[in-house]
């Protein structure tokens, strides 16, 4: 268990004509030296914030505008990038010729990009969280799909973030992470034990509110913010940041479309080891096993989706990128030192399969194309 | 808009082998988290009590005798709170982040005016319930802390004749700065405690234990400082002078300075940077002596240029000609923070988070 493979840079990002550099030194350990998968993660190498792909052949990079987000797998096979908040680019790259020119788009006028976008299962609808530059108030934008068009424009509230279309595309769920600070000022929230987050759930054709959800009172300092759906297509699991640490919240809800918002338990073998902040989120294959990650805390959390219990955890220092492999009960998460690790979840836990290193801080999202 | 676009290779290679005595490197880590935690934090919160003290007597020295009270003594009490508060302020690990304590002692950088909406609301609630303790911590951060403090001192036209105004006006007004005084005080005193008690934050890092849940031993405590040390010259670089500087003299944003109705904006710096250079020493101290060469020389530079800062830094980066000034300041400011965190942690045992700097 954890092979370790070290996956080394050449030329990566670099200018000038450093274009193929030879035939690969590969260096067989006991388990495949690349990994057997396609990822795809923003990521920052050296000074230069990119995009990167990881696969059988290695790692990739690819030039961005900025600093991106997360990342959306489009039907045609693009990859859509989203500006890190506040952020003011999408991007769409092939990953087939990641350095071909991108197509890219801006947020609506006045607004800056959450970093989260999301694509309805036709195929026609992209939609994006979208943030005032100034008063931080949030929208949701419907956009054609995928040259992204701006076609209708609705209000959720403070903050939008994550946005997942559930329902086969019958309901588009925005978690409305409700800090209120203008987008483009780093100063500190507003309303910052008071914070107005909610998920709020609405028609995913007309924009129509259809159900608000809320936390509850003691909760006013959690920011509901990201979100993964399950195979199923309407349960949706949701992870939290608290904003105050004087004492211990939930970090994890569960939300089966249509019904109420239930909470997940925090790790009953050491409670704070989340450290408050929950950075990405994964229903895996099965749809039995939710996985979040924590940065702060080093740490990837596994609850029981049936049963809603905490399973285990594992430790991956500033881990971060996380995502559902095809096979069931399997994740991949990736972290801001360079690692790569597949992992193995059961009802005592995640345990690692595989693990790899790259010279490459990956930022906060994973995907699987 | 490529910054590059050139086909790239990876090459694999097995992993190395397990890190050298991580026990040694983590204990290590650890005995440096007592000694900031003693040489660094603790002494910056003592000093931060003793101004936040002094500024409540003040206001309540004022308050007593309102018409002919000492207007001057409430500025250089609130003056002695905000150096205090300057050389404490890049300290984000332990008690200062419960409660949202570090945003309430002093909101900045502000948005949406909401000092001022936040202070305008208490001016106009006049209710004295809304200064107690238990209100202030769940009403807005803005309008509780160091920063709305200093509208009342600065703002206005004469602000000594607002606080002085005969009958209920200035004397509510008095007593919401009293009000904010007293909750500083009472903010300082929480900090420095939970620093200091039985079972606090040092006693939890001398023992190798967990604090809350903000940490779970001593080794993580000292990645905390570190970080905080890391972030701390972002916060003087990344916020308080590249917003201001904006792209060049006509984008400039001379309000977007810290302080700048005190007249404060290169005082702050000027300590934030003592303070960040206190902290490092603690960090470096079992450092190679060539890395301690060259972060002193780095600070010294640094401290050399943010000396010859104008005092307006917010005017000076709108002026052509003055403006070098700041960006040199800037500079300096930026090259001390890349040496810093390309040896320090190396140096001390611990490695730095790239998501965990920053969340979203």
């Amino acid at each position: 268990m954890g092979i370790e493979a070290k996956v080394h840079r050449r030329g990566l990002f670099a200018g000038g004509g450093a274009a193929l550099l030879g035939a690969l030194a590969v260096k067989r350990s006991a388990a495949a030296s690349t990994p057997a998968v396609r990822l795809v993660s923003a990521a920052r190498i050296g000074e230069t914030d990119g995009g990167v792909i990881l696969d059988q052949e290695g790692l990739t990079g690819f030039a961005l505008p900025a600093r991106a987000h997360a990342l959306t797998r489009l039907p045609g096979g693009g990859v859509l990038l989203v500006g890190r908040r506040p952020g003011g680019f999408v991007a769409v790259a092939d990953p087939e010729r990641p350095h071909s020119q991108l197509h890219v788009f801006a947020p609506v006028a006045g607004h800056r990009f959450a970093g989260h976008a999301a694509i309805d299962p036709n195929g026609r609808t992209l939609v994006t969280s979208e943030i005032d530059a100034e008063t931080g108030d949030g929208i949701v934008v419907f956009r054609d799909a995928p040259g992204g068009t701006p076609r209708a424009i609705f209000s959720v509230g403070i903050e939008p973030h994550d946005v997942v279309f559930a329902d086969a595309g019958a309901r588009l769920v925005v978690a409305v992470g409700g800090i209120a600070k203008a987008a483009d000022i780093k100063g500190p929230p507003i309303n910052a034990g008071n914070i107005e987050s909610a998920v709020v759930e609405l028609d995913g054709r007309t924009g129509a509110v259809l159900k608000n959800h809320r936390l509850g009172a003691g909760m006013k300092s959690l920011s509901l913010r990201h979100m993964a759906l399950a195979p199923d297509g309407q349960t949706i699991v949701i992870g939290m940041q608290d904003q105050d640490r004087s004492q211990l919240r939930p970090l994890m809800g569960v939300l089966r479309t249509g019904s109420n918002l239930e909470l997940l338990p925090l790790p009953s073998d050491e409670a704070g080891s989340l450290r408050s902040y929950i950075g990405s989120v994964s229903i895996d294959a099965s749809g039995q096993f939710a996985a979040a990650t924590s940065p702060k805390g080093g740490m990837v959390g596994l609850w029981s989706l049936s049963r809603g219990a905490w399973l285990g955890g594992f430790a991956l220092p500033d881990v971060c990128g996380l995502v559902a492999d095809g096979e069931p009960g399997c994740f991949w998460v990736t972290s801001g030192l360079g690692d790569i690790v597949k992992l193995r979840a059961g009802n005592s836990g995640l345990v690692a399969e595989a693990r790899w290193t790259a010279p490459a801080a990956f930022d906060n999202h994973l995907l699987r194309i | 808009m490529a910054l590059f676009s050139h086909k790239s290779l990876l090459i694999l290679a097995a992993a190395p082998g397990a890190p050298a005595k991580p026990d040694a490197k983590a204990a290590q880590a650890g005995k440096i988290a007592l000694a900031v935690a003693d040489q660094f934090v603790i002494p910056a919160y003592r000093a931060l009590v003793l101004a936040t003290d002094a500024q409540e007597k003040a206001w309540t020295a004022f308050a007593a005798k309102r018409e002919s009270g000492d207007f001057q003594a409430l500025r250089t009490a609130y003056n002695a709170a905000a150096d205090a508060w300057a050389s404490a302020q890049l300290i984000k690990t332990g008690p200062i982040t419960l409660f949202l304590r570090s945003d309430r002692f002093a909101y900045w950088p502000e948005a949406r005016n909401a000092t001022q909406r936040a202070l305008d609301q208490l001016l106009s609630s006049k209710n004295p319930k809304d200064l107690s303790a238990e209100s202030l911590a769940h009403d807005s951060v803005a309008g509780q802390g160091l920063t709305a403090l200093e509208r009342l001192l600065y703002d206005g036209d004469n602000p000594a004749a607002a606080l002085k105004a005969p009958g209920r006006d200035g004397q509510w007004r008095t007593q919401v700065g009293a009000g904010i005084a007293h909750n500083l005080n009472v903010i300082a005193h929480d900090v420095l405690a939970d620093w200091t008690a039985p079972d606090g934050v040092r006693a939890a890092i001398a023992a190798n234990k967990g604090w809350k849940s903000l940490f779970a031993d001593a080794p993580e405590a000292a990645r905390l400082l570190l970080t905080d040390l890391v972030a701390g010259f972002k916060l003087m670089h990344d916020v308080k002078l590249l917003p201001v500087l904006g792209a060049n003299a006509d984008v400039a944003k001379p309000k977007s300075a810290e302080a700048w109705r005190s007249g404060r904006s290169a005082r702050d710096l000027k300590l934030n940077l003592a303070a960040a250079q206190g902290m490092e020493k603690v960090f470096a101290a079992g450092a190679p002596p060539a890395h301690r060469a060259k972060m002193d020389q780095l600070f010294a530079s640094a401290v050399k240029a943010v000396d010859a800062m104008p005092a307006d830094v917010g005017e000076a980066a709108a002026d052509p000609k003055r403006r070098a000034r700041i960006d040199a300041g800037r500079a300096a400011i930026k090259a001390v923070q890349t040496e810093i965190a390309a040896t320090l942690p190396g140096d001390v045992g611990v490695t730095l988070g790239f998501n965990s700097l920053d969340g979203d």
